[in-house]
């Protein structure tokens, strides 16, 4: 009997506590809940006018515009459409300072950006058709990556038409875990927590050697990329932002293999798509400012998404480039 | 096997069940006590020889030497003689032979040779508990315990097994003997005791741990006001790594019925280096005075005799810590401070009590000893004394490079606040108390506080590659 009301008890403190978490998540951590896309533009999108809330990697509150994307509004036309990950969605500062906005405000031209969690190269060229068909930009895609060396299956996913999109839960106990804010980020916790000793044990080494049909699988597709886009009428614009990493000596090394940059780079050129290489205006800002482009102050310095200056960065080569080439 | 990991969560719910279950089928025919030792004994060689098979027969060993030298040390002192060398000289080739080898080869100009030894955990704890157990039994502080269980079991306690604290036999040998070894009432402390500690070591010490380790690896690409709030960082993170590991240790073995004393007493609110070093790692430093300061002669041979058996002292509880110069000459500046405060406590003897904080000039005094344990740490921490000074020499020319303003190393500062605050406001006569805070788990408003803290440690703990300081010691 004693242990029975205790355990009442303890059924109505788990439930308070339960809700001084879920308060705290909702503004410490809380990327939302997000549903299938029914364009296929992208592979989800946020609930309309979602909040979300960072605080473990820079610090935001954000709120997504009516589609479910970290816009300001919808516009009526779009100029330029960007594309890409997280890095690109860009949910860990002010949203009114990212490569997107700035890029509109530097270009005077109408911007729209449908960044996702990830959806890495691969899920946008696969979602490109989609998203050319819906929101019709008339004049440039901007696509982001973090890498050009792929990966031949998953290109050849993409190709075939095999490629998974990334899952929403729309139904089930997991979409209703999700509607209470402190158990997403809680579970996603955990769940590092019991695969963090498996990592360090399973610390596999790639080869650096080039498979043999990646340059025929990556020029192919490419150019159904950049095909697409034409038929379309608008430019391609892929842009590759490196990794860094800050060295003892004080310098900073970009993990580039030049092998596979030179690969992408031609493939693009070949596929008609406008390469754009990062690396120097990274440098450039880390050598006169000291300044880098990725990590935020609580989060390891120079790893991780891209941060304000990195965006400002792109911003402004972007712009430089959108402003000089001629309207199609 | 780390204290904070998964395996090890399930590691400790196999061994806790297995003691509530010998509890339940035991207590009746008298047979509990000798269950109980047998599954602690088994579960702390499978966590030693989890990281290593041959760690465990190096305890085994130890254990063996330790139990044999306190059966016979009292009839003959050339058996505590013997029992104490071989413990010193394991320790030594384990984790000294490579620092003095090299330490040679250097001064001949010769081309540094190293040798490859695997050194196991917590050699230096359970070294340092062998030789206590061997002195006080010859000593006749008590007797010699005829179990090679129970001295076993003294020496490979898993959760003081890595970092300690390093505990006293007698109070170990007595709770062993004890038959209430699970219960809920120690469930209930215990459990609060090792989330605390983990909120210390995974919210706060490991979100400090990348960034300090960052702007140690390369003080020349950081302006010094990063690299000065880098060792800030390393201030806090040191802090709330070890005493959360020791909360931890102290918490599991509180939820088998086993009471370890804290180790930690609020040291950052020391007003001097000898307050400092009663409150910082206690049971090393009462260790090193028992066994080390006070045979050498203590302060009972004439004042110069004193400052060397003081500097002596610190130095090799700097060299206990790693072999590296950088050790022994954070063990010499703390051993030079506390001569220096030595000779100016003497004169000023009587006027402030460690528990008054009631003055402005008693806060300067606590605000100088942070920031003098700062210093200390550099040396701590840099991987080479050259590192150590390169680091000091940015902090003070400030110099071109990445500011980054850590913001965990403030929520960390103002955890540290908090801590001292809540101490303090629970002063009894002066004294800051150094019981654990624990709530009352049968109350509603208790247990929403527990699951609260529980889900911010799930929330916002760090979950990346951060090992316990203390654990490669």
């Amino acid at each position: 009997m004693a242990f029975l009301k205790w355990f009442g008890k303890a059924l109505i403190a788990f439930v308070l506590a339960t809700a001084i978490l879920s308060g705290f998540a909702y503004v410490y951590s809380y990327d939302g809940i997000h549903h299938t896309n029914p364009t296929g533009a992208t592979d989800y999108v946020w609930r309309p006018n979602e909040h979300i809330a960072t605080m473990t990697e820079g610090f935001a509150w954000l709120k997504m515009d009516e589609a479910g994307f970290n816009n300001a509004g919808i516009p009526d036309t779009v100029d330029v459409l960007f594309m890409g990950s997280s890095h690109t969605d860009d949910l860990h500062f002010s949203a009114d300072k990212n490569a997107a906005v700035l890029t509109g405000e530097l270009t005077g031209r109408s911007v729209y950006n449908v960044g996702m969690s990830g959806h890495t190269i691969y899920r946008c060229l696969d979602n490109l058709p989609a998203a050319l068909a819906t929101y019709q930009p008339e004049e440039f895609v901007v696509l982001e990556t973090d890498t050009v060396r792929l990966n031949v299956d998953r290109m050849n996913e993409v190709l075939n038409g095999t490629a998974l999109p990334n899952p929403s839960y729309e139904s089930g106990i997991v979409y209703y875990m999700q509607l209470i804010p402190a158990f997403k980020p809680m579970y996603k916790q955990l769940d590092v927590w019991m695969s963090l000793e498996e990592e360090e044990e399973e610390q596999s080494s790639e080869s650096s050697e080039m498979p043999e049909e990646y340059l025929g699988v990556l020029k192919e597709l490419l150019a159904r990329a950049g095909q697409q886009a034409r038929e379309a009428g608008v430019t391609l614009i892929v842009y590759y932002h490196p990794p860094e990493k800050l060295m003892p000596d004080g310098t900073v090394r970009y993990k580039t293999s030049k092998q596979y940059l030179t690969a992408f780079s031609e493939a693009c050129e070949e596929a008609g798509i406008v390469f754009v290489n990062m690396t120097e205006s990274f440098c450039r800002l880390y050598n006169t400012q000291h300044l880098l482009a990725h990590g935020f102050d609580n989060t390891q310095i120079g790893e991780g998404h891209l941060n304000a200056n990195g965006h400002k960065v792109i911003a402004e080569v972007l712009s430089e480039l959108i402003n000089q080439r001629e309207v199609r | 096997m780390s204290l904070t990991g998964f395996t090890f969560f399930v590691f400790f719910l196999a061994v806790y069940g297995s003691l509530w279950i010998a509890a339940a089928l035991c207590r009746k025919s008298g047979r509990l006590v000798s269950v109980n030792k047998a599954i602690l004994l088994i579960a702390s060689f499978v966590f030693m020889g989890w990281a290593d098979w041959r760690f465990a027969i190096c305890l085994a060993l130890l254990s063996a030497v330790a139990y044999g030298t306190a059966l016979r040390c009292r009839a003959n002192k050339k058996w505590l003689a013997a029992g104490v060398t071989v413990s010193i000289v394991q320790l030594a080739v384990f984790k000294y032979l490579n620092f003095f080898v090299g330490a040679f080869t250097g001064l001949l100009g010769l081309s540094e040779q190293v040798i490859q030894i695997m050194v196991p955990l917590g050699v230096s704890f359970y070294t340092f508990s062998a030789i206590s157990y061997m002195v006080d039994v010859y000593r006749g502080k008590y007797e010699a315990n005829r179990s090679f269980v129970d001295v076993a079991l003294f020496m490979s306690f898993f959760p003081k097994l890595t970092s300690g604290p390093i505990l006293r036999a007698d109070a170990f040998f007595d709770q062993l003997d004890a038959e209430h070894t699970v219960s809920v009432k120690n469930l209930e402390s215990g459990v609060q005791i090792v989330v605390c500690g983990m909120l210390k070591k995974m919210v706060l010490a490991d979100h400090l741990a990348p960034f300090v380790e960052e702007v140690y690896a390369a003080p020349a690409a950081f302006h010094g006001i990063t690299v000065f709030l880098a060792t800030v960082a390393y201030t806090l993170q040191i802090y709330f790594d070890f005493s959360g590991y020791s909360d931890i240790a102290i918490g599991l073995a509180r939820m088998m019925g086993i009471t370890i004393n804290k180790n930690f007493d609020l040291p950052y609110l020391a007003k001097n280096p000898t307050e400092f070093w009663k409150r910082w790692h206690i049971s090393l430093s009462s260790w090193l005075q028992e066994y080390l300061y006070y045979p050498l002669g203590g302060n009972r041979k004439g004042k110069s005799r004193t400052k060397i058996n003081l500097l002596l002292t610190m130095l090799i509880g700097g060299l206990w810590h790693g072999a590296d110069w950088s050790f022994i000459a954070w063990g010499g500046i703390h051993g030079l401070a506390l001569i220096v405060h030595k000779a100016f406590a003497k004169r000023r003897a009587g006027r402030s009590a460690p528990g008054d904080y009631g003055t402005v000039k008693a806060w300067v005094s606590t605000l100088a000893m942070f920031l003098f344990a700062n210093f200390g740490w550099i040396f701590f921490r840099a991987d080479r004394i050259t590192d150590a000074f390169a680091v000091i020499r940015r902090m003070l020319t400030g110099g071109e490079g990445v500011v980054h303003l850590y913001s965990w190393v403030f929520v960390a500062l103002a955890a540290l606040v908090i801590e001292s605050a809540v101490a303090l406001s629970r002063r009894k006569g002066g004294k800051v108390s150094r019981e654990y805070l624990l709530l009352d788990l049968s109350k509603t408003y208790s247990l929403v506080l527990f699951f609260t803290a529980v889900g911010l440690l799930i929330l916002t703990a760090y979950l990346g590659d951060t090992s316990f300081i203390y654990g490669r010691f």
